[in-house]
């Protein structure tokens, strides 16, 4: 344990630049030959990331904001206490987060315990991660296959055009999971080209709606997998209140579905 | 019209996502109303179309007659992905099916004891792909086919201009939802006042705060009640082939067409069985 009033080892500011400017570029350099590019570090996008890394596959989270775990940190109305349902709980022990029954077939748990959890289980396991960064576009090959992302830094999206004329960089990789949320930006990027027609929300009943999303996880277009909430916009299925486990169940799923995939490559 | 020296046969086909569907006890039940008449009991429809290929009969299927029997269920799931419902208020809006809705309907023919969840299919095109898929040794005058199905299908009214769910399609097969029984009759009201408080409070698993007075108001899945509920819905089909009409007018005979919960209930399990029309129907079929 590091005492107090131990005096902090001095670093130059050089020294300092230094060290972020050569391991960032380091990290970078070794994007340019990935298995996975996942877009959206939500639940689900963490949680696909988690189980790819554990089996050794060469995965990256592109997030657009500083933060990751998207809507995980709070439940309804902006309390931090989110819910899960059964099996939920099961990824939960997995992840050593606690929580407890509130009632049947219905558990608690404190929402930024949860999320930080899922965080620091998903970067233990090895996933890559870059923030700050937005998906721009997706790289097209052969047969219209998903083969890629373009992507830009987060603030150049938010500043005037004329001032910010910053040209994107493309990443190539054998998958891209969309789990971008209810926006299913990389999806909606298809559908702009007219490559892929989705249907919108549709005549399904709430109820039913995290089962749905679980079992319309999987590859919506060659080269593209789709998770949580963004399964939910491409499928036209019903939005859902603030329950997670299909969130979680669909990131294993999608992973699953994904490592078959690049067994297949 | 009318038909009663025609039918001969009655198919029944079996859903095995619903565990409280006894064909055996229908079974037993239609031979007490119907003399003369052979019952059979059959697998899931697409089961039984998928075991009698002409090339997937032999048991030492060579790789090219599991690829046949492979790209026939991919073809019933392509069927099933383009009988889905895309505007509740327009039947002509279509929508080429996506990958991982074909995907999602071949999941669910290779495990036929699944349930379907949550996906609302147009009945009239699904009805057209049953018959597509009849077996053509099975197709006659005398023979009557009645599928179970879990798929929720609905047809549009053209009075309201919007889909209806419904329990019951008659036709050359007929279908029978076993979802559509939960789902197609209203509940009480009081269920639909306790659904919308809980939804504004973004809760979703309803059933536990619903009283159990009410819940016996109206069928839940796999109800107690099922079998005996659908013994009702099998005569509507029976009656249909008889005289071309399924329904009846008195709501308390078991030909009557529902659209509440409670008239469902109180029409299947209470007496009289059928009204005197209808009895007399069914009579004049046995002598």
């Amino acid at each position: 344990m590091v005492e107090t009033g131990t005096n902090i080892k001095y670093a130059s500011e050089n020294q300092i630049t230094n060290a972020i400017i050569t391991e960032f570029a380091r990290s970078f350099s070794d994007y340019s030959d990935l298995d996975v590019i996942i877009i959206g570090g939500g639940p689900s996008g963490l949680m696909a990331a988690r189980e790819l890394a554990l089996k050794k596959v060469k995965v990256l989270i592109v997030e657009r904001n500083n933060y990751l775990g998207g809507g995980f940190w709070v439940g309804g109305y902006l309390m931090n206490t989110i819910t899960i349902r059964p099996p939920g709980q099961k990824i939960l022990d997995e992840l050593g987060i606690p929580y407890k029954e509130f009632q049947d077939n219905l558990y608690v748990a404190v929402g930024p315990h949860a999320c930080s959890k899922l965080i620091a289980e998903t970067c233990a396991a090895g996933a890559n991660i870059i923030n700050m960064t937005s998906f721009d576009d997706v790289v097209i090959r052969e047969d219209n296959r998903v083969s890629g992302v373009v992507i830009n830094w987060t603030p150049v999206s938010a500043m005037p055009r004329e001032i910010t004329c910053v040209d994107p960089v493309a990443l190539e990789s054998k998958l891209v999971m969309d789990s971008t949320g209810h926006d299913a930006c990389v999806v909606n990027k298809l559908v702009d080209r007219n490559i892929l027609k989705i249907p919108g929300f549709g005549p399904m009943w709430v109820e039913r709606s995290e089962d749905l999303v679980v079992e319309h996880t999987g590859e919506v277009h060659p080269g593209l997998v789709v998770t949580g909430m963004a399964v939910s916009t491409t499928y036209g299925l019903p939005r859902m209140g603030p329950t997670f486990s299909s969130m979680l169940l669909s990131g294993r799923r999608g992973a699953e579905v994904a490592y078959e995939l690049l067994k297949k490559s | 019209m009318n038909n009663l020296e025609k039918l001969s046969k009655i198919i029944l086909y079996d859903d095995p996502s619903t565990s409280n569907l006894k064909l055996q006890d229908i079974e037993k039940y239609l031979k007490s109303k119907l003399d003369n008449i052979e019952i059979l009991i059959r697998e899931n429809f697409f089961d039984f179309y998928l075991n009698n290929l002409s090339l997937g009969k032999s048991k030492n299927n060579t790789a090219d007659e599991t690829k046949s029997k492979a790209s026939e269920l991919s073809k019933i799931a392509n069927g099933l992905a383009r009988t889905k419902i895309r505007d509740l208020n327009n039947p002509a809006k279509y929508l080429e099916p996506l990958q991982g809705e074909i995907a999602f309907e071949e999941k669910l023919l290779a495990e036929p004891s699944k349930s379907v969840p949550g996906i609302f299919y147009d009945g009239f095109r699904l009805h057209e792909l049953f018959q597509e898929f009849l077996t053509e040794m099975d197709i006659n005058g005398s023979t009557c086919h009645i599928v179970f199905t879990p798929r929720l299908f609905g047809t549009f009214d053209e009075f309201d201009k919007r889909y209806h769910a419904r329990v019951i399609l008659c036709g050359y097969p007929s279908l029978i939802s076993t979802i559509g029984l939960v789902e197609a009759p209203a509940k009480p009201k009081e269920y639909y006042a306790i659904k919308q408080r809980l939804l504004i409070q973004n809760i979703t698993t309803i059933d536990s705060f619903i009283p159990d007075e009410l819940k016996n108001r109206y069928l839940e899945y796999n109800d107690p009640r099922l079998t005996e509920v659908i013994k009702g819905y099998v005569m509507q089909v029976v009656s249909y082939h008889l005289s071309s009409s399924p329904f009846c007018d008195d709501p308390l005979c078991r030909l009557y067409n529902s659209h509440w919960q409670e008239e469902l209930l109180r029409a299947q399990l209470s007496e009289p069985e059928f009204c005197k029309t209808h009895e007399l129907l069914f009579l004049e079929f046995n002598k």
